[in-house]
């Protein structure tokens, strides 16, 4: 079939090109939020539950724009300024310091503004029979879940834009070929026997192309194309797992202990402040709690099926087998104790607003890049910890302040790779 | 030219044989290993077209595949009840011991991945190589399981109720019951020993030492009537002499005595002098390698040289010599230690590794004489580290043949393949009625034994052992039994009758002695325990030494072949540990091997080479197609191969490893067990075998990298042969004159450096385990180190250099005490055969040169990674990121000190590597910190960032700067010697500063202006004839020296 030989070649560029299109159309709109992940929705979500900073929805109706700019890039210098609205603002949230963003530019900030405004939030719904969680809007949420590239919804894009192609080639191959009957019938129509855009242009200008040239400019195309695309599909496969949110055997609703009940991140999870590891706790740990919590009261008078899950595991002696989220590379050495101890950075910083995730899911990206941003962005905090004495002196004599993490040696490969 | 010493790895670098030249030219010994990588997938290189599409349809298909899988679901298992003090991440480490050595085990999650020395035990915190790879015996996959009745799985209910029913019935019949173990010097041990011949009377306790040191039991007992080995005190000498006693090698207590040792040639503290040391020996030990003045000798001259020094001391003392047998060697130097000894009486030492009673009499003489008893010889708090007789085992084996003995218990020894006439032991073992072996594994013992109870390893054991008469260790597990097993203790306490636990039976012990002083829980916590010392005695002896004198055999003629001990291999009984077997010898840089090592003047006579073999036959053991070794230094007419190897069962790696069982080559004769024979025949075969031998390895192109002078000089002149090399250091300004292409670090927070002295250094090789277990180094196997591929991180470059004995009058006078011959070296010596060269290769020094990345400022290799995957912190560390390796090899190509190493394979999981990696027992003993690298990628030394992170965290943490020590490199903590500081130089007061001011101090190549973060002492021999140290009036020259050279 001269046909299908024909098509044949087009299909596979055609599929690559437009799946790198697609990413590359995503990436156009996601800055803002992308932006607005790594900075703010560790402390702010756009609608919901409030964070630890105020909901975002509407931020931009309540304030002029230049006085967001220079609130979101040194709110204490515009309180101590004197600014009404702004001493206001920082008394209704219990003085909670916002950090400075200087590094972000007028031109991020707005684009986060944008986003904070277009942005349609996941409502979740929790149904009160079966605490499973309901997620009612599977393409956009506001805590990065990047909900777009979920892969069914992706694959029936893609099938759809190639059908259409197909479909309209086909109906282009269709109309030239009616075209070369009709102009067979009636020979003297001239109309009819004007050469096409495809013969009278496309071919001519085709066949005086430098065979070389054309071929090597074809072949970088369509490696551009591909290597974009794998790329982005080997991204997925050495394991960035955002939005990674698996059913653990026991239920546990973190909004519910860390959101409503406000138990501090670091009693169940111990050893953040001075190990490695921020550890699961020990089954003993629920237990502290669970010997006299049971949530007989939603049950009838019956113990709460996943406490009783604890119960059996801490009578029996079985440990449960959690199912791990956040699962950096064996190549990435990474400590706990140094960024909360030390760097005392939030554990929503990383990890998300666990304290209104129903289910766990990972937040970040965990990739290096998300990594190194934050270490672009981060001051060391010289002036509080011994350790620094000599290099505070020195910023000092410099006439500096602090000493971002990436100056003082904080993107040198052997930080984490050992 | 300073120093035109020159210095050489081997014979094949000494005379350019054309095979080294061919192979240093090359980068890498042999071309890419395609075939090898591609096998290892089942693919091969040989393959055509279809084949190609094959692979390539392949390739897509397992892309695609690939891409429908999800990331395989990892589980995190929290404990049910979390034990307090464990903490994910958090190490927990507990004291130990590690036969009768203090330590401390570093765990992880419950798993001990690293043993350490304790720095409070009498070793001052190291550990030696063996005690360093015990912890990966922990998790040998080989270990026995559960116990076994002839050989089939039982339990330890049948195999209790068994045993203690044989006994019953044969003490019952007063049939004689043996109870055979190595020294005990466990109170608890032997408590439970006496419960157990209490309840079977007809019970003796056998102790046997495989490699026992009955001559000095013997002697001390004819001399002193006391039967001990007393406790030597290298640090109260001056002068040292050894008669063969490789104390810095295995002799007794080594890792004490190195730390004892090197107290006194450290000359870093404001020292002026440094201790003697003379070497009489036949082989070419460690301690000979670092001894001031060596003489080699024929292992049945020894009595004689030791006579001979007896009646020099005698002369100096006015008492009556030893009228004859007396053996006079070369250089005057018997008269010289005689001299030195006697200018430092109370404060010499002399030592003998002689098993012959008469000669240990004859060195408890010469100590007499020079008043060592009290001083550097104490006979009151003496060693109970050995206490086994040759005579009584023998004894026992008597008692075995003769089908006397009824039931025999061997616990933790192997006799099957330590005693020289193995046949006794087994067809003694086959008449007995009732044969158990408490073992780890099923060794040769074990495998003749009715029933074999497995014993526990000493990590999962409780213990406390009395080292010393009055200082006691204690060990307590740092992990729960991994198989069934069940510690000796127990086990003898079981068919006791006693039902304690091991932990109750050793507590309850220690309670009711009462003993002053004593806590329970602080000694298990410290991991020691020491009663107040008695005060040591003098002591004299009334023993004829004429009558000594006349016992000792008269020496050979003809060859002589000497069993000796291998410093890790020892008595075989860690043959199959991975880490051993691949740990280069400190001398002859040879793994997984052993070999017959013969002197120059032999390989000569047989007209063999390295690479041929040879036939030898020592009285009835026939050794056939034994590798040869050419060994610089050693005695002429001697033939040596290591103990310890030739297993036939005991694990994979130990018949992996092969070589030759030479325990039959001992002899029993007059109560002593003999290392030595005579009537050796030895003649060439026609087989050829390679020695996995890494000494010529990473050349560095004859190099100037060693330097050293001698003591007069270094007095006169503390900079001695290091004027152009301590240049940069001092005044780094000097880089401005030369080209850099490098910009210049800004070292904001720390810069840190190593310092390595090569006084101290003794080649031993603790370093290399160390650093392999922290550092998760792969263990490669002989042929891939055959192929130049093993992957240690550090390695020990041992290099000779000649030193006839007889001094050059122009050297003396230049203080330099080296004679002409030492300025030949490599490719000048075409003639050593001549008449007046012959004895060269007899007279070698030695130098051991620890190398490993120098971490150097301006780095060579990081300028020509293409992908940036070696780089600088500004730390001063050059960073290996092996996420970001390519593996192009240009930084290894590029790097004059050889130091990186590259992955040809995966080392884990890989069936052609069957060593721990590839089992999951094995992986426990990894250290979680660091990365295990795969294949394709280069690595090297990181000066432990792990541990500079680790470090730095806890100072954050508590809010404080690092302190200087807290951080220690593996190799560093490993050092008996202490040979290796690590520090910070920015911190002026470090002791890593102050040794970078040391005059000593230089940088290797330091000509390249690559400013490595290494500094290395030059190495100071108390080599002047006389001793620099009876001569007056150079003490108050380097007063004056030290005046001039103040900072």
């Amino acid at each position: 079939m001269v046909k299908s030989n024909f098509l044949k070649p087009l299909i596979i560029p055609a599929f690559v090109g437009l799946l790198s299109f697609s990413s590359v159309c995503a990436q156009d709109t996601g800055a803002g939020e992308k932006l607005f992940t790594e900075n703010c929705a560790s402390c702010h979500v756009i609608e919901g539950t409030k964070s630890i900073g105020p909901n975002l929805r509407g931020v931009t109706k309540k304030h002029k724009e230049e006085w967001l700019l220079k609130w979101i890039k040194n709110s204490q210098a515009l309180i101590s300024s004197g600014d009404a609205t702004a001493v206001k603002l920082y008394e209704d949230n219990n003085k909670t310091v916002m950090s400075n963003f200087e590094s972000l530019s007028d031109g991020e900030i707005k684009s986060i503004l944008t986003y904070v405004e277009t942005a349609q939030v996941s409502t979740v719904k929790v149904n009160p029979e079966n605490p499973e969680i309901v997620n009612t809007n599977e393409l956009t949420t506001a805590a990065g879940n990047s909900g777009f590239y979920s892969n069914t919804t992706l694959l029936v894009l893609l099938a759809l834009v190639v059908v259409l192609i197909l479909i309209g080639i086909l109906l282009g191959r269709v109309k030239g070929m009616m075209r070369q009957m009709l102009a067979a019938r009636f020979p003297d129509n001239i109309e009819l026997n004007k050469p096409s855009w495809y013969e009278g242009k496309f071919l001519p200008w085709f066949k005086n192309l430098n065979p070389t040239i054309a071929t090597l400019v074809a072949v970088l195309l369509v490696a551009v194309v591909a290597g974009g695309a794998y790329f982005k599909y080997a991204n997925t496969e050495i394991g960035v797992q955002q939005g990674y949110a698996p059913t653990q055997p026991i239920a546990f609703d973190h909004k519910l202990h860390a959101g409503d009940y406000k138990i501090d991140c670091q009693y169940c999870h111990s050893t953040a402040s001075f190990s490695k590891q921020a550890s699961v706790p020990a089954v003993n740990t629920c237990m502290n709690c669970h010997k006299h919590i049971d949530a007989k009261d939603k049950y009838n008078g019956e113990v709460s099926p996943e406490i009783q899950k604890i119960r059996t595991a801490y009578e029996k002696n079985v440990p449960i087998k959690w199912i791990r989220i956040h699962n950096l590379p064996d190549l990435a050495y990474f400590n706990h104790a140094q960024h909360v101890t030390v760097g005392k950075v939030e554990c929503q910083a990383c990890h998300g607003p666990v304290e209104t995730m129903h289910k766990v899911e990972q937040f970040a990206s965990l990739q290096m890049g998300w990594c190194v941003n934050c270490h672009r962005q981060s001051d060391v905090d010289v002036a509080n910890n011994g350790y620094y004495e000599e290099l505070h002196k020195k910023l000092q004599g410099m006439g500096r302040k602090a000493i971002s993490v990436e100056k003082n040696g904080g993107l040198e490969c052997g930080k984490c790779h050992y | 030219m300073e120093n035109k010493t020159k210095y050489w790895k081997g014979l094949e670098e000494l005379n350019r044989e054309p095979g080294f030249v061919q192979a240093n030219k090359n980068e890498f010994a042999e071309g890419l290993p395609l075939d090898e990588v591609f096998s290892e997938n089942n693919m091969s290189l040989s393959s055509n077209r279809r084949d190609f599409l094959k692979f390539f349809g392949f390739s897509v298909s397992a892309v695609a595949l690939a891409a429908c899988n999800k990331a395989p679901v990892k589980n995190v298992i929290p404990y049910v009840v979390k034990p307090e003090e464990v903490n994910p991440g958090i190490p927990n480490w507990y004291a130990s011991t590690y036969e009768g050595l203090p330590v401390l085990v570093k765990t992880r999650e419950g798993r001990p991945i690293k043993i350490e020395g304790n720095t409070k035990g009498y070793a001052g915190g190291g550990v030696d190589a063996s005690g360093q790879a015990s912890v990966l015996g922990l998790y040998d996959s080989e270990r026995l399981d559960v116990p076994t009745k002839g050989g089939q799985p039982s339990n330890w209910k049948t195999v209790d109720g068994e045993i203690a029913g044989k006994l019953a019935s044969i003490a019952a019949a007063g049939g004689a019951i043996r109870l055979v173990t190595g020294t005990v010097n466990s109170p608890s041990m032997l408590a439970a020993i006496s419960e157990f011949t209490a309840k079977y009377p007809t019970t003796q306790h056998v102790t046997y030492d495989a490699i026992s040191y009955s001559g000095i039991i013997e002697a001390n007992k004819m001399c002193f009537n006391k039967p001990v080995v007393p406790q030597y005190k290298f640090d109260q000498a001056k002068v040292i002499v050894s008669f063969g006693a490789d104390f810095l090698g295995n002799w007794i207590s080594s890792t004490e005595f190195t730390y004892q040792w090197a107290k006194n040639r450290r000359l870093l503290n404001g020292e002026k002098e440094i201790s003697k040391h003379y070497q009489f020996e036949s082989l070419l030990s460690i301690t000979g390698s670092k001894a001031d003045i060596r003489m080699p000798h024929k292992p049945s001259q020894q009595g004689g040289v030791v006579i001979a020094l007896y009646n020099q001391i005698a002369k100096l003392a006015q008492r009556d010599a030893i009228s004859s047998g007396a053996v006079e060697l070369g250089g005057n130097s018997i008269a010289n230690a005689a001299k030195d000894l006697w200018a430092n009486r109370g404060k010499s030492l002399v030592v003998c590794g002689s098993n012959d009673p008469n000669v240990q009499c004859i060195v408890n003489g010469i100590n007499e004489l020079l008043g060592s008893y009290g001083t550097t010889i104490d006979l009151d708090n003496y060693s109970k580290q050995y206490a086994g007789t040759d005579a009584a085992f023998e004894t026992f084996v008597n008692e075995l043949t003769s089908g006397t003995a009824k039931g025999v218990i061997f616990c933790g020894v192997n006799p099957a393949y330590t005693y020289h006439d193995t046949a006794k032991i087994e067809n003694g073992i086959k008449k007995l009625e009732l044969s158990v072996a408490i073992a780890c594994g099923v060794d040769e013992t074990a495998k003749l034994c009715t029933y074999v109870c497995p014993d526990n390893h000493y990590l999962e054991s409780w213990g406390d052992n009395e080292v010393k008469a009055g200082y006691y260790t204690f060990t307590q597990p740092t992990i729960d039994r991994v198989f069934d097993t069940r510690q000796s203790l127990e086990s003898i306490l079981v068919w006791a009758g006693n039902s304690t636990t091991a932990y109750d039976y050793i507590k309850n012990n220690w309670q009711a002695k009462q003993a002053a002083g004593f806590s329970w829980n602080e000694s298990i916590q410290n991991g020691i325990y020491a009663a107040p010392a008695q005060s040591a005695q003098a002591y004299l002896t009334t023993v004829s030494m004429s009558q000594m004198a006349a016992n000792i055999a008269k020496p050979a003629s003809d060859i002589e072949f000497i069993a000796y001990e291998s410093a890790h291999m020892r008595d075989g009984r860690d043959a199959n540990n991975p880490w051993l077997q691949e740990l280069p010898d400190a001398i002859s840089k040879v793994t997984w091997d052993n070999y017959a090592s013969i002197s120059k003047f032999n390989a000569d006579k047989l007209d063999v080479k390295e690479g041929d073999t040879v036939n030898i036959s020592v009285g009835n053991l026939k050794l056939e197609n034994v590798p040869v070794l050419i060994q610089p230094g050693q005695a002429r007419d001697t033939v040596a191969i290591a103990l310890g190897y030739g297993h036939k069962t005991g694990g994979k790696v130990a018949t992996e490893a092969g070589g030759f069982n030479v325990f039959p080559a001992r002899s029993y004769k007059n109560n002593f067990i003999n290392n030595t024979a005579a009537g050796v025949k030895i003649e060439k075969s026609a087989k050829s075998y390679e020695l996995a031998r890494t000494q010529t390895h990473h050349s560095i192109e004859g190099r100037d990298l060693v330097k050293e002078a001698s003591l007069s000089a270094w007095q006169k002149d503390p900079s001695a042969n290091n004027h152009d090399h301590h240049q940069l250091i001092k005044n780094p300004k000097k880089n401005d004159q030369f080209y850099t292409l490098w910009e210049e670090h800004d070292n904001r927070g720390h810069k840190w450096g190593m310092a390595i002295d090569l006084n101290t250094c003794t080649g031993c090789g603790s370093c290399i385990v160390s650093c392999s277990a922290e550092n998760n180094v792969p263990v490669v196997g002989r042929d891939e180190v055959r192929r130049r591929r093993e992957m240690h991180w550090i390695r020990i470059d041992r290099y000779y250099r000649f030193m006839p004995q007889t001094p050059n009058p122009d050297d003396q006078q230049a203080g330099r005490g080296f004679t002409k011959a030492g300025d030949l070296g490599i490719g000048e010596t075409d003639g050593y055969t001549d008449e007046e060269h012959k004895d060269w290769f007899d007279h070698v020094s030695v130098s051991h040169q620890p190398m490993l990345c120098q971490h150097c400022g301006h780095a060579p290799c990081e300028t020509v990674c293409p992908v940036l995957a070696t780089t600088h912190s500004n730390e001063g560390l050059n960073q290996m990121t092996y996420n970001r390796c390519i593996g192009t090899k240009y930084c290894a190509n590029n790097c004059p000190y050889k130091v990186r190493r590259f992955n040809w394979f995966r080392y884990n999981d890989n069936d052609k590597f069957d060593y721990y990696m590839n089992n999951d027992l094995g992986k426990m003993v990894l250290n979680p910190d660091v990365t295990v690298r795969t294949r394709g990628v280069m690595e090297k030394c990181s000066f432990c960032i792990q541990r500079i992170q680790y470090g730095k965290l806890q100072a954050k943490l508590q809010n404080r700067k690092v302190m200087d020590g807290e951080i220690k490199m593996a190799c560093q903590q490993s050092c008996a010697s202490g040979a290796i500081v690590f520090g910070d130089l920015k911190d002026p007061n470090s002791e890593i500063s102050r040794l970078y001011r040391n005059q000593r101090a230089y940088h290797l190549l330091d000509e390249l202006n690559t400013q490595p973060a290494i500094v290395y002492m030059t190495e100071i021999r108390n080599n002047d004839y006389p001793s620099a140290s009876s001569q007056q009036d150079h003490a108050k020259a380097g007063h004056e020296e030290s005046e001039n050279h103040k900072h």
